[in-house]
């Protein structure tokens, strides 16, 4: 039996997010801050709101168990 | 430095024992509700949890006294960059997208009670049943132990007092009180009380970030008082690629060793049913947005107005925020004391499923396998017994170890769970991994892991030990179940 979420669209959206998400790439003298916040954990935080979204968008469908 | 709170009155006292003594009687109705002297009863509530149980007893066993004082403690030492937390915390939800559909009908099938009951039914390889429980155990063990010394802290922060030592008495008194009501009422009464526990700790939550901006302003207030300190700007920097690095470890290790705790499994297995647990996750990927990131929140405010804490001082600074609220007057005071209820809410619920789970893989896992004729009655005996003698053990170590700051505890137990992930993950996906090389990768994992912790430092090149075991790991299992002869035929999921 396959997994539901056994695709490597969905994961490769997950890496996608992962690497957004992660301010690896954020250039290290950037002051910038929104609202008070530095403008890269803004971008980190908003990462991970995405990441939440797509899991719950993910988890709409019914597993195979429920239609058993 | 020890800065308690000013001393509660004999209002706030009465409120903390009545809150205290509901826990009890939450557990005695749990007692009542029993259907059966069962393992199956006492360690999965029977017939299992619907929609609004399973989430508040989710939420309220995976934050915890660390998300409260051991994140605050972490945001306030390194700054902005522990918003990895929120990442690592949502990681978790991410990694039950591949665990938690095949485990829980495969649990519901074949009644399962601990995670080692999964593996003895895919692997029929006691020696790896038997390794993994003993991980299990040492992993929560650990975990608890956490949970019992922030229990202390979180008291001895209420009193100044140098005429008893309030660490111990906290220690002592919360966890025989845990105790009793989780040998009352087993899961019934941890997953009640997580229901009592998850509502106080979301209301303090809420009240803590409300507080937090009228007492101390909104983040732009912090950002110019931590400019101002010396040293403080790094605090506001994006992490540089070492950081960046320790970001994805923290996310992977989390992510992976939390989806595999043992309490946390037990509750996919305890879920009435597929669906209750498929929406029950849908809400679960969206708290780390509010826990995980107001501790972030409440870390930055601390760092900008009460700098300075160093070591165990710097995890308790929660308390310090506190103390200015309370200061503020007869409404500040009775936030704290709610605040206050939180904090113990969040520790114990944590706490006691992480007791009730150590004492069901004690009594299930080991007892049962060395005495295959025991009743289920004294199987149930056995965990109560268990649980208690643990308790007593734990609780002489928080007191002897009491100065180990709360981080490093934290570290070590995913080195350990994260080893597991092939049995599980892989497991439940491919029918061709095999019991032996399983086994056989788990423990080069963990030599490696704990070598490395150990022997080395927690996290050479900024990555966790456990992160070195497991590629080892996975490439022993993979590679052995490949190259082995054919083993009598599994099913996967």
């Amino acid at each position: 039996m396959k997994g539901p979420y056994l695709s490597l669209k969905v994961w490769g959206v997950y890496a996608a997010l992962l690497l957004a998400a992660v301010p690896w790439y954020w250039p290290a003298d950037d002051e910038t801050r929104w609202g008070g916040v530095p403008a890269w954990v803004v971008v980190a935080v908003a990462g991970s709101a995405a990441v939440s979204i797509y899991t719950a968008w993910l988890l709409r469908r019914p597993w195979p168990s429920e239609e058993e | 430095m020890n800065e308690g709170l000013l001393p509660f009155g004999t209002g706030a006292w009465t409120f903390i024992t009545l809150y205290l003594c509901s826990l009890l009687l939450v557990g005695w109705w749990g007692y009542r509700a029993r259907r059966e002297d069962s393992m199956k009863d006492f360690y999965l509530a029977g017939s299992g949890f619907g929609f609004i149980v399973l989430v508040l007893t989710l939420y309220a066993t995976q934050y915890s006294g660390n998300t409260l004082f051991g994140f605050t403690g972490k945001t306030y030492r390194i700054g902005y960059a522990w918003t990895m937390s929120v990442h690592f915390m949502t990681a978790v939800i991410v990694f039950y997208l591949l665990l938690a559909p095949k485990l829980q009908a495969r649990a519901h099938s074949r009644g399962f009670i601990t995670p080692a009951d999964y593996l003895h039914d895919r692997f029929a390889y006691p020696p790896l049943s038997v390794l993994a429980s003993i991980v299990m155990i040492v992993a929560l063990s650990n975990y608890l132990l956490a949970q019992l010394m922030a229990m202390g802290r979180a008291v001895e922060g209420l009193s100044a007092s140098t005429e008893i030592d309030v660490y111990i008495w906290a220690v002592v008194g919360l966890a025989l009180i845990m105790v009793v009501y989780e040998t009352l009422g087993g899961l019934r009464a941890v997953a009640w009380t997580d229901v009592l526990q998850g509502v106080v700790l979301m209301l303090g939550f809420v009240i803590l970030t409300v507080l937090v901006f009228v007492y101390f302003g909104g983040p732009e207030t912090s950002a110019l008082k931590i400019l101002a300190q010396e040293g403080g700007g790094e605090k506001l920097q994006p992490p540089d690629w070492a950081m960046s690095r320790e970001w994805f470890s923290y996310i992977f290790m989390v992510g992976i060793g939390a989806a595999l705790y043992p309490q946390a499994i037990q509750r996919l297995y305890a879920a009435r049913g597929p669906t209750v647990l498929r929406r029950s996750l849908q809400v679960m990927a969206f708290l780390p947005l509010t826990a995980t990131l107001i501790a972030v929140f409440i870390g930055i405010t601390a760092l900008a107005h009460f700098p300075g804490l160093e070591g165990a001082d710097a995890d308790r600074v929660l308390t310090v925020v506190f103390r200015d609220i309370q200061a503020q007057g007869s409404v500040g005071y009775w936030l704290v004391v709610v605040l206050f209820a939180a904090v113990l809410a969040a520790i114990m619920s944590t706490a006691d499923s992480a007791l009730l789970s150590i004492s069901s893989m004690f009594s299930s896992d080991l007892y049962r396998r060395a005495t295959p004729g025991a009743s289920q009655k004294s199987l149930t005996k056995v965990g109560k017994a268990s649980s208690w003698a643990l308790v007593v053990i734990l609780v002489v170590l928080a007191i002897a170890l009491r100065h180990t700051t709360l981080l490093k505890l934290l570290d070590r137990k995913f080195d350990l769970l994260v080893q597991l992930s092939p049995a599980f993950f892989l497991g439940l996906h491919w029918s061709g991994l095999r019991a032996r090389p399983v086994f056989a990768g788990l423990v080069v994992g963990l030599a490696i892991a704990l070598g490395l912790a150990f022997g080395v430092s927690g996290k050479p090149w900024g990555i966790h030990a456990g992160l070195y075991g497991l590629p080892v790991n996975l490439v022993i299992a993979v590679g052995g179940s490949l190259l082995a002869p054919k083993e009598r035929p599994v099913t996967p999921g």
